[in-house]
């Protein structure tokens, strides 16, 4: 098991209390189908032969080896003798259901989720693919994007993932093709300044908390003075500059008892700054897009400089030059190659990065970064085992790995017992050109059927 | 990469003129896509293959070099059948239409970029071809991936005509794809008259018309594809029905609707690269051509193209021995070297890859090329005498 830092754990809390389908304390649902394969990727623990897995409500009820795992009576079996049970693929970062026009200028704040084209022709053809969930970064303009959107696949077109279906606030650092660095290097200082406005829109927000607590205090207080009174009129604040006061309190001013207050001002809602405090809190996730050297620097810069605790790098092409500095700073990286060889300002982007970050036990999830690399997204898992990455680490960066970086691996990327149904069944081991996909489910649902 | 630089250049061959006798072992030999040996055993002599599993003697000689390559797989070396290289302007002429008799070995570079990569890779000959710049645009030839002098296999392995859109030029006859069409028959017919001169275009035309030399057309649309093969249709009264023609197409990635006339009509298909972002239909072609007996190669820029067409094509349904055979015996054939390359049956040249899986895997690994006898590229150590 390669190292997690804990806000991964921390974040798969958070995820859990976000949707929470099934709560723990109420009755283990029926078992409702049984899946019987030869051979099952739990992708948590090692794989084994002749595998049973029994679903019930949407759930995973019970995965393991034939005889070790109760079977019950009356079920329907579903048996393929030859296929490949994985958990279903998580894709960290695509554009699939993004409209074709994006989503104009970006903000911190701006929420992904409901532009989200889930009719889309590239969302129905998820499911063929074998993925069940994927992470749609928002096609914006200007350095803040936005928040992701967590999609689901379905029989007939994607569904957004529990009620808010967020992701991850997503900030692109990645400068255009032969800027010079001096001017890149400015572009990319003072990224911390959006977090210091956030921390005092939070103080001013906490400030208003507290002085709407201090309102209620003093209006029941000067609601008591005016019953005392008896006349059933009170003074107002009556001064000249205190117009809405006035306004509030009514005309008639009475000679003596306590003011009324007036209702606090509160700061204008600020989806962008939220964001930010949320970031902040640990309680959404950052991720950075940095592709060059200098981009990633500044992003790990801003990470160590705001301590935010739950940050991952997007793409990191040139993160073989600052390997080290990655792993010490405990940042998880999301890689998005390519099948072909990519260059960067002219110069060929490393094959090993994914078996590098491995060897450093950094975190990394494999996505497609593009809607249509999408359903080829165990080929770009096995052309990192060209180049170093063991097999079973490629396909965690497909499923489990990207699915705690989201934050929702309480609820898929593995075949564990309490985990929803999300399963792919393939006629070969995941990663040979050869593999089919036979069957995928979601939610105990099947979804796609294939030939 | 740059290991693997290093260890080729360690390995140059011109070093060394006589390879030595190799004995191999390995889990798996794939002699030809249809002879795959378990547990084979595999004889280099002199740059060639001397035996082939039951007909290695149980007794070799104290000179031969024993490498038992474990659970590795060996298969002949991989076969590209179209190229350009990264031979921009030198395989593209763009003046005129008409260049039959051009020759794409002539701008061969040996020591060119991507010759390397290609070795490296397992790729140990290719179909060097002009660019689809103009429409009879000329000789593709056969080429060793080796860096001395003298690699060309053949000069003349096919004649390359174009019909997509990039032959054709708003400056110069033809401008459109029915200039493009005009232009193909008439350059056959008038080679066929009996009262044409000499002269090395229409020889190259007389020769694609007895069959001497394969005639590829490069087309990808349904459309495309579909005036390609009037050409060859007696049907459609074609310039090449009823001569000893053999007609190939170079893409046609959106004739997914044509399978079955690209079955009667055309002797083989060579893919262009795919990738996973084109139409379902274009990335299941090769396997819908194949359960129709269409002898498939592939068109790549460099072995990772190479490997990852295959892998898309399997993905897509093709079968695994087919899928091989597209990277090996089927182009060898095309380019008419199968004489020495395609295969490891005994006397052909002793071209082979070691990988440590599938090729077909994109995971699979080269660890080690053996071109003529001479291990050139991956784990220098692993096929040479101490």
């Amino acid at each position: 098991m390669s190292r997690l830092p804990c806000w991964l754990i921390s974040a798969a809390a958070v995820g859990a209390a976000a949707a929470p389908a099934q709560p723990p304390s109420s009755p283990a649902p029926a078992p409702d189908l049984v899946l019987a394969v030869g051979t099952v990727h739990p992708v948590s623990g090692p794989s084994f032969a002749d595998g049973v897995i029994v679903l019930g409500g949407g759930r995973i009820l019970a995965v393991g080896p034939r005889g070790s795992v109760p079977l019950p009576d009356g079920v329907p079996v579903v048996a393929l003798p030859n296929g490949h049970a994985y958990p279903g693929l998580v894709d960290a970062c695509t554009d699939v259901g993004v409209p074709a026009g994006g989503f104009g200028e970006g903000s911190a704040g701006l929420e992904v989720a409901p532009g989200v084209d889930l009719d889309a022709h590239s969302c129905r053809a998820m499911p063929a693919g074998g993925i069940t969930t994927w992470h749609v970064l928002p096609a914006a303009s200007g350095r803040w994007r936005g928040i992701g959107a967590l999609v689901r696949a379905g029989a007939d077109g994607g569904e957004l993932f529990g009620e808010s279906a967020r992701g991850a606030v997503f900030l692109r650092l990645v400068g255009p093709a032969g800027q010079h660095p001096i001017v890149r290097q400015k572009e990319l200082t003072d990224l911390g300044r959006p977090f210091e406005e956030a921390e005092s829109y939070a103080k001013a927000v906490r400030r208003h908390g507290e002085a709407v607590a201090k309102y209620e205090k003093d209006f029941q207080a000067w609601l008591e003075a005016v019953r005392k009174g008896g006349n059933g009129k009170a003074r107002t604040g009556g001064g000249e500059g205190d117009a809405a006061a006035a306004q509030e309190g009514g005309q008639a001013a009475a000679p003596a008892g306590p003011k009324r207050p007036t209702y606090p001002k509160a700061p204008p809602p600020d989806p962008a700054k939220t964001a930010l405090v949320q970031v902040a809190s640990g309680e959404l996730p950052l991720w950075i897009e940095a592709q060059r050297r200098d981009e990633i620097e500044a992003a790990l810069a801003l990470v160590a400089e705001r301590r935010i605790v739950n940050a991952c790098l997007v793409g990191a092409q040139r993160a073989d030059t600052v390997l080290d500095e990655i792993a010490r700073s405990g940042v998880a990286v999301v890689l998005t190659p390519s099948l072909v060889p990519v260059e960067l300002d002219g110069e060929p982007v490393a094959d090993t990065l994914a078996a590098e970050l491995q060897r450093r036990g950094v975190p990394f999830a494999i996505a497609s970064g593009d809607g249509r690399r999408a359903r080829a997204l165990p080929l770009l898992a096995a052309a990192c085992v060209a180049h170093g990455l063991p097999e079973e680490a490629a396909v965690r960066a497909i499923t489990l790995t990207p699915a705690q970086l989201l934050g929702i691996a309480a609820e898929t990327g593995s075949l564990e017992a309490g985990k929803r149904a999300d399963v792919v069944v393939t006629s070969a081991p995941l990663l040979r050109s050869d593999a089919r996909v036979l069957r995928v489910l979601r939610d105990g649902r099947t979804i796609y059927q294939g030939r | 990469m740059l290991s693997l630089l290093c260890a080729f250049a360690a390995c140059a061959p011109q070093s060394d003129p006589q390879p030595p006798a190799l004995l191999i072992s390995a889990k798996t030999i794939v002699v030809a896509p249809d002879l795959v040996l378990t547990d084979g055993r595999l004889l280099l002599r002199g740059g060639k293959v001397a035996a082939v599993g039951a007909s290695v003697p149980q007794e070799v000689g104290p000179d031969v070099h024993r490498v038992d390559l474990g659970d590795a797989t060996v298969v002949p070396g991989l076969v590209v059948a179209h190229t350009c290289l990264d031979a921009e302007r030198d395989l593209a002429e763009t003046v005129t239409a008409y260049t039959p008799e051009l020759r794409a070995v002539e701008a061969y570079d040996p020591y060119g970029k991507g010759v390397a990569e290609m070795l490296a890779g397992g790729v140990t000959a290719f179909g060097i071809a002009p660019r689809s710049a103009n429409t009879l645009a000329g000789l593709a030839g056969a080429v060793k991936t080796d860096p001395r002098a003298g690699s060309v296999l053949r000069n003349e392995s096919y004649l390359l005509a174009a019909i997509v859109p990039e032959a054709l030029d708003q400056q110069r006859f033809p401008t459109s794809r029915m200039g493009a069409l005009d232009l193909v028959r008439t350059a056959f017919r008038t080679a066929a008259g009996p009262l044409a001169a000499q002269t090395p275009d229409r020889e190259v035309l007389r020769d694609v018309l007895s069959g001497a030399l394969p005639f590829v057309v490069h087309a990808r649309t349904h459309d495309e594809v579909a005036r390609a093969l009037d050409l060859a249709d007696p049907a459609r009264d074609g310039v090449l029905a009823g001569s000893g023609a053999r007609l190939f197409l170079l893409g046609a990635g959106g004739a997914h609707r044509a399978v079955d006339r690209i079955a009667a009509l055309a002797a083989g298909v060579v893919i262009e690269p795919l990738h996973p972002g084109l139409a379902p239909e274009a990335l299941a072609l090769p396997a819908a051509l194949a359960a129709r007996k269409v002898r498939l190669a592939f068109s790549a820029g460099s072995p990772r193209e190479l490997r990852v067409s295959a892998a898309l094509a399997v993905r897509h349904g093709l079968p695994r021995a087919a899928a091989l055979a597209a990277m090996t015996a089927w182009p060898a054939a095309m380019l008419g070297i199968d004489d020495r390359c395609g295969t490891l049956h005994q006397g052909k040249d002793a071209d082979l890859v070691v990988f440590d899986g599938d090729p077909v895997d994109l995971g699979a690994r080269v660890i080690a090329v053996c071109l003529q006898g001479h291990p050139v590229a991956g784990d220098p150590g692993l096929l040479a005498r101490d």
